[in-house]
């Protein structure tokens, strides 16, 4: 009998956890559907569930001006914030986890208050000095302010992913004749590879979804995918497939690397208070 | 020469952190000081000490801003830790298909916000909307989501619920899965119930994840804008305008760059209280 009652348990638990599960995936999944149909069909009511997808919507987006532009601009913007923050954050990350110096713990305190101030606070400056500098509508001011947001998560990450590697692999390293540098980037840095693509991959996505300081830093030409999508609503008679289309395409790299990442993601999203 | 070397290796950082983020928080108290209107002049027009800063705090949009912003944080924060909490519960048990479920209720954690928001604008358009549809066929007349002020505030609310009570969940069932088990299985021999578990035992040992969690959540609310941009830009008349939404619309629709620059002094020490929270919190005193 209990056996009974436990499996029927497990089955009711389950079935409140997997529709928890779907309610969360319907927008995904609307957005999906809706991409996926003529501008006719996609917004009858009741929805039309069987339906033979078509490419139209994909097509329209890629073929509409400024689309791939922003695309490029999106994937530049954020390869470049990536090799900056990386690099910025391996050489530091390593200094505050290998030695002990004065101000190290200033540095990482700050980083985290940096991390914690709202975005929102610096966009006044960077407007009114990216004017100064004739630096408006650029790339490099957007790879600027997406390395101030990203820096703090990249010190912090990296850091935890170095003091989970015991010195003393470095150590013997450097008895048998290595240099620091050499038992650093030979020993340790493959040691933690997951680390350092886990980081890579939220400094990506970071500068990825950023749409404050794209809409108020640029205007035409260096036009990043949300800004160009939120364009999209602008237009007389909404064409509403094409955005969910254009949603999709910007949607697809954050969810696979969601899926790759899963261990890592409360780490990183909590710039290493919480250990994966 | 030994020591010099960490110094070297945080230089890169250091430079970073002082050029992008202490430079900009300078420059918004050297604005703020000011009279500013961007559309007359390119640089500061009269230094005028803190009377801008004394003239925003005395508008209306200010505190109105400010409430929405407390309101907007308290309940979509109260409600990710509500779904999040029981989120963690369900799933720490042994359920069928545990690992997919985890890995489907994690989907939105990192999610583009300006898509998020563009998907949800659909669901509740008042004629198109897939939500109004659902209740005329309960016999609910359609409602004006994004017209009226307390259909838009839960409008813009079921966006960042939606988006962030993965993480939540993400963390507390991190916890839950690193808890030691004896404490559960003598509490079992004893005859607790599986709730007097969760509650007295589970739920205090999960204090130090929820409290981490709950900082996260807290300044990542205060932030948000994307979504409110997307959906109501602040609308009907003020109903979701928080504060960043009002700092932007002071920026770029009004032009008052040493009123949006006193705003972000706020917002900067608002936050600051926060971050000392977290730091004492989570890392003892920083010295």
């Amino acid at each position: 009998m209990i056996g009974i009652k436990q499996s029927m348990t497990r089955i009711m638990l389950t079935i409140v956890a997997g529709a928890a599960a779907a309610a969360t995936l319907f927008p995904i999944v609307w957005m999906l559907m809706l991409s996926l149909k003529s501008h006719r069909d996609a917004l009858t009511l009741p929805p039309d569930l069987w339906f033979r997808p078509v490419f139209d919507a994909y097509s329209a987006v890629w073929s509409r001006a400024g689309f791939v532009p922003a695309l490029l601009n999106s994937l530049i913007v954020s390869s470049a914030t990536l090799v900056v923050c990386l690099t910025v954050g391996l050489l530091a990350g390593y200094a505050l986890s290998r030695y002990r110096f004065k101000g190290a713990n200033t540095i990482l305190f700050a980083a985290l208050a940096t991390r914690i101030f709202p975005p929102v606070a610096l966009v006044i400056p960077y407007y009114l000095n990216m004017q100064w500098l004739g630096l408006q509508d650029s790339k490099f001011a957007l790879v600027l302010a997406y390395v101030a947001m990203n820096t703090p998560l990249a010190i912090w990450m990296l850091k935890g992913y170095f003091d989970a590697i015991p010195p003393d692999l470095e150590n013997c390293a450097m008895v048998d004749g290595a240099s620091r540098w050499q038992a650093a980037t030979r020993v340790t840095v493959p040691l933690i590879a997951p680390g350092i693509a886990a980081t890579s991959v939220f400094v990506f996505v970071g500068a990825w979804n950023e749409f404050l300081f794209a809409i108020t830093l640029t205007s035409k030409s260096a036009r990043t995918l949300p800004t160009v999508i939120a364009e999209f609503i602008g237009d007389t008679g909404i064409e509403w497939p094409q955005i969910m289309a254009a949603s999709t395409i910007a949607l697809a790299p954050v969810l696979i690397a969601t899926f790759a990442l899963q261990r890592h993601i409360a780490a990183g999203m909590t710039a290493g208070a919480i250990k994966g | 020469m030994q020591t010099a070397w960490p110094y070297v290796l945080v230089a890169p950082a250091l430079l970073v952190l002082l050029l992008t983020v202490m430079y900009p928080i300078g420059f918004n108290l050297f604005a703020a000081m000011h009279r500013w209107n961007m559309l007359e002049s390119q640089t500061p027009q009269a230094f005028v000490a803190f009377d801008t800063l004394h003239k925003v705090l005395q508008e209306s949009s200010f505190w109105s801003a400010l409430r929405i912003t407390v309101v907007f944080t308290v309940v979509a924060v109260l409600i990710e830790f509500m779904l999040g909490i029981a989120l963690a519960f369900l799933v720490n048990e042994d359920i069928h298909a545990g690992r997919l479920i985890r890995t489907l209720l994690v989907a939105p954690i990192m999610a583009t916000p300006l898509v998020a928001a563009l998907v949800f604008k659909l669901m509740w358009n008042s004629q198109l909307g897939i939500v109004n549809y659902g209740l005329a066929q309960v016999g609910i007349a359609p409602v004006a989501w994004l017209a009226e002020p307390v259909p838009a505030l839960v409008a813009v609310l079921s966006v960042e619920i939606w988006h962030n009570t993965s993480f939540v969940f993400l963390v507390l069932l991190g916890a839950l899965q690193m808890l030691p088990r004896s404490p559960f299985e003598a509490a079992q021999v004893e005859g607790a119930t599986w709730l007097q578990r969760a509650r007295y035992i589970a739920l205090p040992m999960l204090r130090p994840a929820i409290l981490v969690a709950l900082l996260f959540r807290v300044v990542f609310a205060i932030r948000v804008f994307d979504e409110i941009f997307v959906l109501t830009r602040g609308g009907p008349n003020g109903a979701t305008e928080t504060i960043s939404i009002l700092l932007y619309r002071s920026a770029f629709e009004y032009f008052d760059a040493a009123g949006a620059a006193a705003l972000s002094v706020i917002l900067l020490v608002l936050t600051a209280f926060f971050a000392w929270l977290l730091i004492r919190n989570l890392y003892g005193k920083p010295t």
